[in-house]
Protein backbone atom coordinates (compact mmCIF):
# COMPACT_ATOMS: atom_id res chain seq x y z
CA UNK A 1 0.00 0.00 0.00
CA UNK A 2 1.19 3.40 -0.99
CA UNK A 3 1.70 5.73 2.04
CA UNK A 4 1.97 9.66 2.63
CA UNK A 5 4.96 11.41 3.49
CA UNK A 6 5.72 12.27 7.13
CA UNK A 7 4.45 15.90 6.99
CA UNK A 8 5.23 17.09 10.37
CA UNK A 9 7.93 16.07 12.75
CA UNK A 10 6.93 15.39 16.16
CA UNK A 11 8.81 15.61 19.31
CA UNK A 12 8.90 11.91 20.03
CA UNK A 13 9.56 11.47 16.27
CA UNK A 14 12.29 13.87 16.67
CA UNK A 15 14.00 12.46 19.57
CA UNK A 16 14.18 8.87 18.22
CA UNK A 17 15.73 10.54 15.22
CA UNK A 18 18.50 12.35 17.61
CA UNK A 19 18.53 8.65 19.71
CA UNK A 20 19.49 6.74 16.22
CA UNK A 21 22.29 9.26 15.30
CA UNK A 22 24.49 7.15 17.45
CA UNK A 23 24.14 3.58 16.23
CA UNK A 24 21.97 0.64 15.87
CA UNK A 25 19.27 -0.19 18.28
CA UNK A 26 16.06 -1.56 18.99
CA UNK A 27 12.60 0.21 19.95
CA UNK A 28 13.05 -0.58 23.61
CA UNK A 29 16.74 0.90 23.74
CA UNK A 30 15.13 3.93 22.04
CA UNK A 31 12.59 4.43 24.39
CA UNK A 32 14.72 4.36 27.37
CA UNK A 33 17.80 6.54 25.44
CA UNK A 34 14.84 9.12 24.92
CA UNK A 35 13.39 8.68 28.41
CA UNK A 36 17.35 9.13 30.00
CA UNK A 37 18.26 12.09 27.53
CA UNK A 38 15.10 14.06 28.70
CA UNK A 39 15.13 13.38 32.10
CA UNK A 40 11.66 11.68 31.90
CA UNK A 41 9.99 15.01 30.19
CA UNK A 42 9.58 12.72 27.38
CA UNK A 43 8.32 9.13 27.57
CA UNK A 44 7.72 7.20 24.54
CA UNK A 45 4.20 4.77 25.11
CA UNK A 46 4.66 1.55 23.42
CA UNK A 47 2.21 2.33 20.58
CA UNK A 48 3.82 5.41 19.92
CA UNK A 49 7.07 3.86 20.11
CA UNK A 50 6.20 1.18 17.03
CA UNK A 51 4.31 3.46 15.03
CA UNK A 52 6.92 5.73 14.61
CA UNK A 53 8.97 2.61 13.95
CA UNK A 54 7.07 1.68 11.30
CA UNK A 55 6.54 4.23 9.66
CA UNK A 56 9.89 5.89 9.65
CA UNK A 57 10.72 1.94 8.22
CA UNK A 58 7.74 2.16 5.66
CA UNK A 59 9.42 5.85 4.93
CA UNK A 60 12.97 4.25 4.51
CA UNK A 61 14.16 6.67 6.98
CA UNK A 62 15.14 3.65 9.06
CA UNK A 63 16.14 0.34 7.98
CA UNK A 64 16.15 -2.66 9.91
CA UNK A 65 19.86 -4.41 9.79
CA UNK A 66 19.04 -7.78 11.87
CA UNK A 67 17.11 -9.22 14.58
CA UNK A 68 18.67 -10.21 18.45
CA UNK A 69 16.39 -12.94 19.69
CA UNK A 70 12.84 -11.17 19.85
CA UNK A 71 14.19 -8.11 19.10
CA UNK A 72 14.77 -5.84 15.54
CA UNK A 73 17.72 -3.68 15.25
CA UNK A 74 17.23 -0.40 13.04
CA UNK A 75 20.03 1.64 12.01
CA UNK A 76 18.93 5.31 10.42
CA UNK A 77 19.46 5.71 6.46
CA UNK A 78 20.60 9.14 5.02
CA UNK A 79 17.65 10.00 4.49
CA UNK A 80 16.67 10.00 8.09
CA UNK A 81 19.73 12.13 8.79
CA UNK A 82 18.63 14.42 6.38
CA UNK A 83 15.07 14.90 8.19
CA UNK A 84 17.00 15.12 11.41
CA UNK A 85 19.30 17.78 10.37
CA UNK A 86 16.00 19.83 8.35
CA UNK A 87 14.36 19.39 11.75
CA UNK A 88 17.31 20.58 13.88
CA UNK A 89 17.60 23.57 11.85
CA UNK A 90 14.11 24.59 11.88
CA UNK A 91 13.92 24.20 15.18
CA UNK A 92 17.07 26.03 16.81
CA UNK A 93 15.75 28.67 13.46
CA UNK A 94 12.72 28.97 15.60
CA UNK A 95 15.03 29.79 19.15
CA UNK A 96 16.56 32.16 17.31
CA UNK A 97 13.65 33.94 16.26
CA UNK A 98 12.49 33.73 19.73
CA UNK A 99 15.87 34.94 21.33
CA UNK A 100 15.96 37.91 18.43
CA UNK A 101 12.26 38.95 19.23
CA UNK A 102 12.57 39.23 23.56
CA UNK A 103 15.96 41.00 22.59
CA UNK A 104 13.57 43.42 20.74
CA UNK A 105 10.98 43.58 23.22
CA UNK A 106 13.42 44.89 26.00
CA UNK B 1 -17.70 -20.55 31.82
CA UNK B 2 -20.38 -18.77 30.39
CA UNK B 3 -20.92 -16.02 27.34
CA UNK B 4 -23.32 -13.85 26.19
CA UNK B 5 -23.35 -11.69 23.38
CA UNK B 6 -23.90 -7.69 22.54
CA UNK B 7 -24.07 -5.75 19.63
CA UNK B 8 -22.48 -2.23 19.43
CA UNK B 9 -24.52 0.52 19.22
CA UNK B 10 -22.09 2.76 17.35
CA UNK B 11 -20.08 2.95 14.68
CA UNK B 12 -17.44 -0.25 14.80
CA UNK B 13 -14.56 2.23 13.50
CA UNK B 14 -15.15 4.69 16.77
CA UNK B 15 -12.09 3.69 18.32
CA UNK B 16 -12.75 5.91 21.84
CA UNK B 17 -16.60 4.74 21.91
CA UNK B 18 -15.19 1.02 20.98
CA UNK B 19 -12.87 1.40 24.35
CA UNK B 20 -15.62 3.37 26.67
CA UNK B 21 -18.08 0.64 25.72
CA UNK B 22 -15.42 -2.32 26.41
CA UNK B 23 -14.96 -1.02 29.82
CA UNK B 24 -18.59 -0.44 30.74
CA UNK B 25 -19.08 -4.20 29.87
CA UNK B 26 -16.06 -5.09 32.21
CA UNK B 27 -17.71 -2.82 35.43
CA UNK B 28 -21.00 -5.33 34.51
CA UNK B 29 -18.94 -8.64 35.05
CA UNK B 30 -18.75 -9.04 30.83
CA UNK B 31 -14.99 -9.52 29.69
CA UNK B 32 -14.76 -8.85 25.92
CA UNK B 33 -12.99 -11.92 23.89
CA UNK B 34 -13.81 -11.77 20.40
CA UNK B 35 -16.19 -10.34 17.73
CA UNK B 36 -17.26 -11.73 14.57
CA UNK B 37 -18.89 -8.60 12.09
CA UNK B 38 -22.03 -8.72 13.93
CA UNK B 39 -21.79 -9.54 17.32
CA UNK B 40 -19.28 -9.25 20.72
CA UNK B 41 -18.71 -11.95 22.89
CA UNK B 42 -18.22 -11.82 26.14
CA UNK B 43 -17.18 -13.53 29.42
CA UNK B 44 -19.24 -13.53 32.22
CA UNK B 45 -17.15 -12.89 35.44
CA UNK B 46 -16.92 -10.72 38.63
CA UNK B 47 -17.85 -6.94 37.80
CA UNK B 48 -14.06 -5.71 37.19
CA UNK B 49 -12.08 -2.13 36.56
CA UNK B 50 -10.48 -2.95 33.02
CA UNK B 51 -9.12 -0.25 30.49
CA UNK B 52 -9.36 -0.97 27.06
CA UNK B 53 -7.20 -0.01 23.85
CA UNK B 54 -8.39 -0.33 20.40
CA UNK B 55 -4.97 0.08 18.35
CA UNK B 56 -5.32 0.52 14.18
CA UNK B 57 -2.62 -2.00 13.06
CA UNK B 58 0.08 -0.63 10.91
CA UNK B 59 -0.03 -3.58 8.17
CA UNK B 60 -1.86 -6.52 7.34
CA UNK B 61 -0.40 -8.94 10.17
CA UNK B 62 -3.14 -10.48 12.44
CA UNK B 63 -1.30 -10.39 15.57
CA UNK B 64 1.43 -8.38 17.19
CA UNK B 65 4.92 -9.49 16.76
CA UNK B 66 6.85 -10.86 19.45
CA UNK B 67 8.94 -7.55 20.41
CA UNK B 68 5.69 -5.50 20.12
CA UNK B 69 4.14 -7.93 22.69
CA UNK B 70 6.95 -7.80 25.02
CA UNK B 71 7.25 -3.56 25.12
CA UNK B 72 3.59 -3.61 25.33
CA UNK B 73 3.62 -6.30 28.51
CA UNK B 74 6.38 -4.15 30.03
CA UNK B 75 4.15 -0.84 29.80
CA UNK B 76 1.23 -2.95 31.77
CA UNK B 77 -0.75 -3.86 28.70
CA UNK B 78 -2.44 -7.19 27.67
CA UNK B 79 -3.07 -8.26 24.17
CA UNK B 80 -6.90 -9.64 24.09
CA UNK B 81 -7.63 -10.47 20.43
CA UNK B 82 -7.42 -8.85 17.01
CA UNK B 83 -10.25 -7.30 14.78
CA UNK B 84 -8.96 -8.65 11.36
CA UNK B 85 -6.04 -6.98 10.11
CA UNK B 86 -7.67 -3.52 11.08
CA UNK B 87 -7.46 -3.46 15.20
CA UNK B 88 -5.39 -5.08 17.71
CA UNK B 89 -7.51 -4.64 21.20
CA UNK B 90 -5.29 -4.15 24.17
CA UNK B 91 -6.59 -4.55 27.91
CA UNK B 92 -5.25 -3.42 31.27
CA UNK B 93 -6.06 -3.78 34.77
CA UNK B 94 -2.90 -1.94 36.02
CA UNK B 95 -3.62 2.12 37.17
CA UNK B 96 0.43 2.36 36.93
CA UNK B 97 0.23 1.37 33.17
CA UNK B 98 1.88 3.28 30.42
CA UNK B 99 -0.63 5.03 27.99
CA UNK B 100 0.10 2.78 24.90
CA UNK B 101 0.33 6.38 22.98
CA UNK B 102 1.96 8.96 24.04
CA UNK B 103 1.99 11.63 21.11
CA UNK B 104 -0.92 12.18 19.28
CA UNK B 105 0.89 13.29 15.80
CA UNK B 106 2.54 9.81 16.11
CA UNK B 107 -1.10 8.05 16.93
CA UNK B 108 -2.40 10.26 14.21
CA UNK B 109 -0.25 8.35 11.72
CA UNK B 110 -1.43 4.83 13.17
CA UNK B 111 -5.00 5.58 11.35
CA UNK B 112 -3.37 6.49 8.13
CA UNK B 113 -3.52 2.86 6.97
CA UNK B 114 -7.37 2.42 8.42
CA UNK B 115 -8.73 5.72 6.76
CA UNK B 116 -7.17 5.26 3.89
CA UNK B 117 -8.71 1.66 3.51
CA UNK B 118 -11.99 2.86 5.17
CA UNK B 119 -12.24 5.77 2.46
CA UNK B 120 -11.79 3.49 -0.39
CA UNK B 121 -14.62 1.13 0.75
CA UNK B 122 -16.74 4.45 0.91
CA UNK B 123 -16.00 4.93 -2.20
CA UNK B 124 -16.36 2.20 -3.87
CA UNK B 125 -19.57 0.89 -2.09
CA UNK B 126 -21.04 4.62 -3.27
CA UNK B 127 -19.87 3.82 -6.85
CA UNK B 128 -22.01 0.27 -6.83
CA UNK B 129 -25.17 1.84 -5.61
CA UNK B 130 -24.82 4.48 -8.21
CA UNK B 131 -24.50 1.40 -10.63
CA UNK B 132 -27.30 -0.43 -9.37
CA UNK B 133 -29.53 2.98 -8.96
CA UNK B 134 -28.80 3.63 -12.94
CA UNK B 135 -29.68 -0.13 -13.61
CA UNK B 136 -32.95 0.16 -12.23
CA UNK B 137 -33.92 3.74 -13.09
CA UNK B 138 -32.56 2.30 -16.61
CA UNK B 139 -35.37 -0.49 -16.19
CA UNK B 140 -38.07 2.46 -15.59
CA UNK B 141 -37.16 4.79 -18.23
CA UNK B 142 -37.13 2.23 -21.41
CA UNK B 143 -40.02 0.26 -20.00
CA UNK B 144 -43.08 0.76 -21.55
CA UNK B 145 -45.30 0.74 -18.56
CA UNK B 146 -43.05 2.30 -16.01
CA UNK B 147 -45.91 2.29 -13.14
CA UNK B 148 -47.02 -1.42 -13.77
CA UNK B 149 -43.20 -2.69 -13.25
CA UNK B 150 -42.76 -0.56 -9.76
CA UNK B 151 -46.05 -1.93 -8.52
CA UNK B 152 -45.51 -5.36 -9.36
CA UNK B 153 -41.56 -5.42 -8.77
CA UNK B 154 -40.59 -3.29 -5.63
CA UNK B 155 -38.36 -5.66 -4.10
CA UNK B 156 -36.16 -3.50 -6.95
CA UNK B 157 -36.67 -0.36 -5.16
CA UNK B 158 -36.54 -1.73 -1.32
CA UNK B 159 -33.09 -3.46 -2.49
CA UNK B 160 -31.98 0.05 -3.66
CA UNK B 161 -32.62 1.53 -0.83
CA UNK B 162 -31.35 -0.93 1.50
CA UNK B 163 -28.07 -0.13 -0.25
CA UNK B 164 -28.55 3.50 0.70
CA UNK B 165 -29.06 1.73 4.14
CA UNK B 166 -25.40 0.40 3.52
CA UNK B 167 -23.41 3.59 2.09
CA UNK B 168 -24.92 5.51 4.82
CA UNK B 169 -23.35 3.10 7.24
CA UNK B 170 -19.60 2.83 5.43
CA UNK B 171 -19.95 6.40 4.43
CA UNK B 172 -20.53 7.04 8.91
CA UNK B 173 -17.01 4.48 9.27
CA UNK B 174 -14.97 6.18 7.26
CA UNK B 175 -15.90 9.78 8.96
CA UNK B 176 -15.51 8.38 12.70
CA UNK B 177 -12.25 7.23 11.86
CA UNK B 178 -11.06 10.48 9.74
CA UNK B 179 -12.42 12.49 12.32
CA UNK B 180 -10.22 10.75 15.38
CA UNK B 181 -7.13 11.23 12.68
CA UNK B 182 -7.58 15.04 12.36
CA UNK B 183 -8.36 15.45 16.01
CA UNK B 184 -4.66 13.91 16.39
CA UNK B 185 -2.90 15.48 13.94
CA UNK B 186 -4.15 18.86 15.28
CA UNK B 187 -2.09 17.68 18.20
CA UNK B 188 -4.97 16.86 20.77
CA UNK B 189 -5.15 13.49 22.75
CA UNK B 190 -7.91 11.60 22.75
CA UNK B 191 -10.55 11.62 25.64
CA UNK B 192 -10.98 7.99 26.34
CA UNK B 193 -13.96 8.70 28.52
CA UNK B 194 -16.99 9.38 25.70
CA UNK B 195 -20.66 9.33 26.23
CA UNK B 196 -21.23 7.63 23.15
CA UNK B 197 -24.75 7.08 24.35
CA UNK B 198 -25.75 10.46 23.91
CA UNK B 199 -23.58 10.82 20.35
CA UNK B 200 -24.83 7.95 18.52
CA UNK B 201 -28.66 8.25 19.53
CA UNK B 202 -29.37 8.48 15.34
CA UNK B 203 -27.32 6.41 14.59
CA UNK B 204 -29.01 3.57 16.76
CA UNK B 205 -32.20 4.88 14.99
CA UNK B 206 -30.47 4.40 11.73
CA UNK B 207 -29.84 0.81 12.51
CA UNK B 208 -33.33 -0.02 13.81
CA UNK B 209 -34.60 0.56 10.38
CA UNK B 210 -31.99 -0.46 8.77
CA UNK B 211 -32.87 -3.68 10.86
CA UNK B 212 -36.53 -3.61 9.81
CA UNK B 213 -36.16 -3.14 6.20
CA UNK B 214 -34.23 -5.92 6.14
CA UNK B 215 -37.08 -7.79 7.52
CA UNK B 216 -39.34 -6.05 5.37
CA UNK B 217 -37.53 -7.56 2.06
CA UNK B 218 -37.48 -10.53 3.40
CA UNK B 219 -40.70 -10.67 4.43
CA UNK B 220 -41.86 -9.31 1.04
CA UNK B 221 -39.42 -12.03 -0.96
CA UNK B 222 -41.03 -14.46 1.26
CA UNK B 223 -44.81 -13.96 0.52
CA UNK B 224 -44.06 -13.23 -3.37
CA UNK B 225 -42.26 -16.39 -3.85
CA UNK B 226 -44.88 -18.34 -1.63
CA UNK B 227 -48.27 -16.44 -2.54
CA UNK B 228 -48.35 -16.71 -6.61
CA UNK B 229 -50.13 -19.47 -8.09
CA UNK B 230 -51.80 -20.27 -11.35
CA UNK B 231 -54.80 -22.59 -11.10
CA UNK B 232 -57.92 -24.26 -13.71
CA UNK B 233 -61.21 -21.36 -13.20
CA UNK B 234 -62.87 -24.41 -11.47
CA UNK B 235 -59.97 -24.94 -9.17
CA UNK B 236 -60.77 -22.00 -7.62
CA UNK B 237 -62.83 -21.67 -4.45
CA UNK B 238 -62.95 -17.84 -4.05
CA UNK B 239 -65.07 -15.60 -5.87
CA UNK B 240 -63.42 -13.94 -8.83
CA UNK B 241 -62.95 -10.18 -9.40
CA UNK B 242 -63.93 -10.92 -13.02
CA UNK B 243 -67.00 -11.49 -15.71
CA UNK B 244 -67.59 -14.44 -16.53
CA UNK B 245 -68.14 -15.62 -19.91
CA UNK B 246 -71.23 -17.24 -19.88
CA UNK B 247 -72.68 -14.32 -17.78
CA UNK B 248 -71.21 -12.04 -20.77
CA UNK B 249 -73.06 -14.43 -23.60
CA UNK B 250 -75.88 -14.99 -22.14
CA UNK B 251 -76.69 -17.26 -24.62
CA UNK B 252 -78.47 -21.02 -23.82
CA UNK B 253 -75.81 -22.07 -26.63
CA UNK B 254 -72.94 -21.22 -24.69
CA UNK B 255 -70.32 -23.86 -23.39
CA UNK B 256 -67.15 -23.54 -21.82
CA UNK B 257 -64.26 -24.93 -24.04
CA UNK B 258 -62.79 -28.41 -23.56
CA UNK B 259 -59.69 -28.23 -21.33
CA UNK B 260 -56.53 -27.72 -22.24
CA UNK B 261 -53.43 -29.57 -20.79
CA UNK B 262 -50.12 -28.78 -21.72
CA UNK B 263 -47.21 -31.26 -21.22
CA UNK B 264 -48.21 -32.99 -17.72
CA UNK B 265 -49.62 -30.16 -15.89
CA UNK B 266 -53.38 -30.14 -14.62
CA UNK B 267 -54.10 -26.82 -15.40
CA UNK B 268 -56.82 -26.17 -17.97
CA UNK B 269 -55.25 -23.50 -20.32
CA UNK B 270 -58.26 -22.20 -21.60
CA UNK B 271 -59.95 -21.44 -18.56
CA UNK B 272 -56.97 -21.03 -15.87
CA UNK B 273 -56.14 -17.75 -13.11
CA UNK B 274 -53.02 -16.44 -12.28
CA UNK B 275 -52.89 -14.84 -8.93
CA UNK B 276 -49.51 -12.64 -7.47
CA UNK B 277 -49.07 -10.48 -4.59
CA UNK B 278 -46.66 -7.80 -3.84
CA UNK B 279 -46.84 -4.97 -1.19
CA UNK B 280 -48.58 -2.09 -3.75
CA UNK B 281 -50.96 -4.61 -5.18
CA UNK B 282 -52.40 -7.07 -2.75
CA UNK B 283 -54.48 -8.53 -5.40
CA UNK B 284 -53.74 -9.17 -8.85
CA UNK B 285 -55.22 -11.54 -10.89
CA UNK B 286 -54.88 -12.58 -14.56
CA UNK B 287 -58.13 -14.63 -16.00
CA UNK B 288 -58.35 -16.45 -19.08
CA UNK B 289 -61.65 -17.36 -20.53
CA UNK B 290 -62.46 -19.19 -23.50
CA UNK B 291 -65.69 -21.05 -24.99
CA UNK B 292 -66.44 -23.86 -27.24
CA UNK B 293 -67.45 -23.30 -30.65
CA UNK B 294 -70.86 -22.98 -31.13
CA UNK B 295 -73.15 -23.74 -34.39
CA UNK B 296 -72.91 -20.90 -36.39
CA UNK B 297 -69.67 -18.65 -37.62
CA UNK B 298 -68.16 -15.60 -37.23
CA UNK B 299 -69.52 -12.96 -40.20
CA UNK B 300 -65.99 -13.06 -41.72
CA UNK B 301 -66.53 -16.60 -41.74
CA UNK B 302 -63.12 -17.20 -40.12
CA UNK B 303 -64.65 -20.23 -38.19
CA UNK B 304 -67.09 -21.09 -35.69
CA UNK B 305 -68.41 -18.30 -32.84
CA UNK B 306 -66.37 -18.88 -30.05
CA UNK B 307 -65.96 -15.92 -27.06
CA UNK B 308 -63.13 -15.53 -25.40
CA UNK B 309 -62.20 -13.05 -22.57
CA UNK B 310 -58.89 -12.21 -20.65
CA UNK B 311 -59.51 -10.03 -17.96
CA UNK B 312 -56.21 -8.43 -15.98
CA UNK B 313 -57.23 -7.14 -12.34
CA UNK B 314 -55.41 -5.11 -9.73
CA UNK B 315 -56.11 -4.11 -6.61
CA UNK B 316 -53.78 -1.40 -5.26
CA UNK B 317 -52.26 -0.77 -1.61
CA UNK B 318 -53.01 3.19 -2.17
CA UNK B 319 -55.47 4.61 -5.30
CA UNK B 320 -52.45 7.16 -6.08
CA UNK B 321 -51.31 4.49 -8.74
CA UNK B 322 -54.04 3.66 -10.24
CA UNK B 323 -54.76 6.35 -12.57
CA UNK B 324 -51.30 6.25 -14.43
CA UNK B 325 -51.92 2.31 -14.23
CA UNK B 326 -55.01 2.75 -15.75
CA UNK B 327 -53.42 5.13 -18.63
CA UNK B 328 -50.64 2.19 -18.89
CA UNK B 329 -53.07 -0.47 -19.71
CA UNK B 330 -54.62 1.70 -22.20
CA UNK B 331 -51.23 2.34 -24.13
CA UNK B 332 -50.53 -1.23 -24.08
CA UNK B 333 -53.66 -2.46 -25.05
CA UNK B 334 -55.08 -0.43 -27.79
CA UNK B 335 -52.70 -0.36 -30.74
CA UNK B 336 -52.30 3.16 -32.51
CA UNK B 337 -52.52 1.66 -36.05
CA UNK B 338 -55.79 0.77 -35.31
CA UNK B 339 -59.35 2.45 -35.76
CA UNK B 340 -61.52 1.85 -32.49
CA UNK B 341 -64.98 3.21 -31.50
CA UNK B 342 -64.34 4.80 -28.19
CA UNK B 343 -66.27 5.70 -25.65
CA UNK B 344 -66.67 7.13 -21.86
CA UNK B 345 -69.26 5.71 -20.17
CA UNK B 346 -70.49 7.40 -16.77
CA UNK B 347 -69.55 4.72 -14.56
CA UNK B 348 -67.30 3.86 -11.92
CA UNK B 349 -64.48 6.44 -11.43
CA UNK B 350 -63.66 6.15 -14.97
CA UNK B 351 -64.53 3.86 -17.66
CA UNK B 352 -63.36 3.63 -21.48
CA UNK B 353 -64.72 1.18 -23.44
CA UNK B 354 -62.93 0.79 -27.38
CA UNK B 355 -64.64 -1.63 -29.94
CA UNK B 356 -63.06 -3.18 -32.97
CA UNK B 357 -65.39 -5.33 -35.19
CA UNK B 358 -66.09 -8.20 -32.70
CA UNK B 359 -62.95 -7.04 -30.49
CA UNK B 360 -64.01 -4.99 -27.07
CA UNK B 361 -61.65 -3.42 -24.68
CA UNK B 362 -62.57 -2.20 -21.37
CA UNK B 363 -60.83 -0.45 -19.38
CA UNK B 364 -62.47 0.38 -14.85
CA UNK B 365 -60.58 2.30 -12.84
CA UNK B 366 -62.44 2.79 -9.26
CA UNK B 367 -61.13 3.46 -6.36
CA UNK B 368 -58.60 1.38 -5.38
CA UNK B 369 -59.29 -1.11 -8.53
CA UNK B 370 -58.18 -1.29 -11.94
CA UNK B 371 -59.70 -3.93 -14.39
CA UNK B 372 -59.00 -4.33 -17.97
CA UNK B 373 -60.89 -6.65 -19.80
CA UNK B 374 -60.51 -7.84 -23.59
CA UNK B 375 -63.65 -9.69 -24.91
CA UNK B 376 -64.02 -11.48 -28.01
CA UNK B 377 -67.41 -11.77 -28.99
CA UNK B 378 -71.09 -10.30 -29.71
CA UNK B 379 -71.97 -9.12 -26.69
CA UNK B 380 -71.80 -5.85 -25.42
CA UNK B 381 -69.95 -4.78 -22.31
CA UNK B 382 -71.18 -1.39 -21.58
CA UNK B 383 -74.22 -3.32 -21.01
CA UNK B 384 -72.32 -5.20 -18.22
CA UNK B 385 -71.17 -2.60 -16.12
CA UNK B 386 -73.43 -3.29 -13.23
CA UNK B 387 -72.81 -6.86 -13.43
CA UNK B 388 -69.21 -5.98 -13.16
CA UNK B 389 -69.65 -3.13 -10.31
CA UNK B 390 -71.21 -6.00 -8.33
CA UNK B 391 -68.61 -8.17 -8.93
CA UNK B 392 -65.90 -5.53 -7.62
CA UNK B 393 -67.89 -4.20 -4.83
CA UNK B 394 -67.66 -7.57 -3.24
CA UNK B 395 -64.20 -7.44 -3.74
Amino acid sequence: MGSKRIEVVSESMFYTLMAFLHGEYSGVEIASMVEKLTKGRVRLGPATLYTILGRFEEEQILMETRTEGRKRIYRITDKGIQMYHDEHERLAQCLADAATWEEESK
Amino acid sequence: MKYCYKRPTFDFYDTVAMECWLSDMAKKGLLYTGNNLVYFRFLKAEPQNICYRVEPTTNDTLEPSDEMLSAYTDAGWEFVTNQGNQFFIWKSTRPDATELHTDPIVQSESYHRLCKKLTRTAAFTGLSVIAIFAIILGGFLVSDRPVTLFITSPLYIFLAVFELFIVAQVVQQARSALRIKKMLAGGFSLNHKKDYHKEYRVYRIMNVLSLLFSIAILVTALLTLTTDWRKSTVDVAEPLPYLSLDLIEESKEFAWAEPAFMFDSDIDYNNYVDYSWTPLVPDHYEISQRGAPQSHKWPDDSGYYSPSASTEYYRLAFSVFAPALFDELMELHLWKNEEYTIYEPDAFDRTVIAQDEYMTHLFVQWGKQVVYIRYHGYADLGEKLELLANVLSSQ
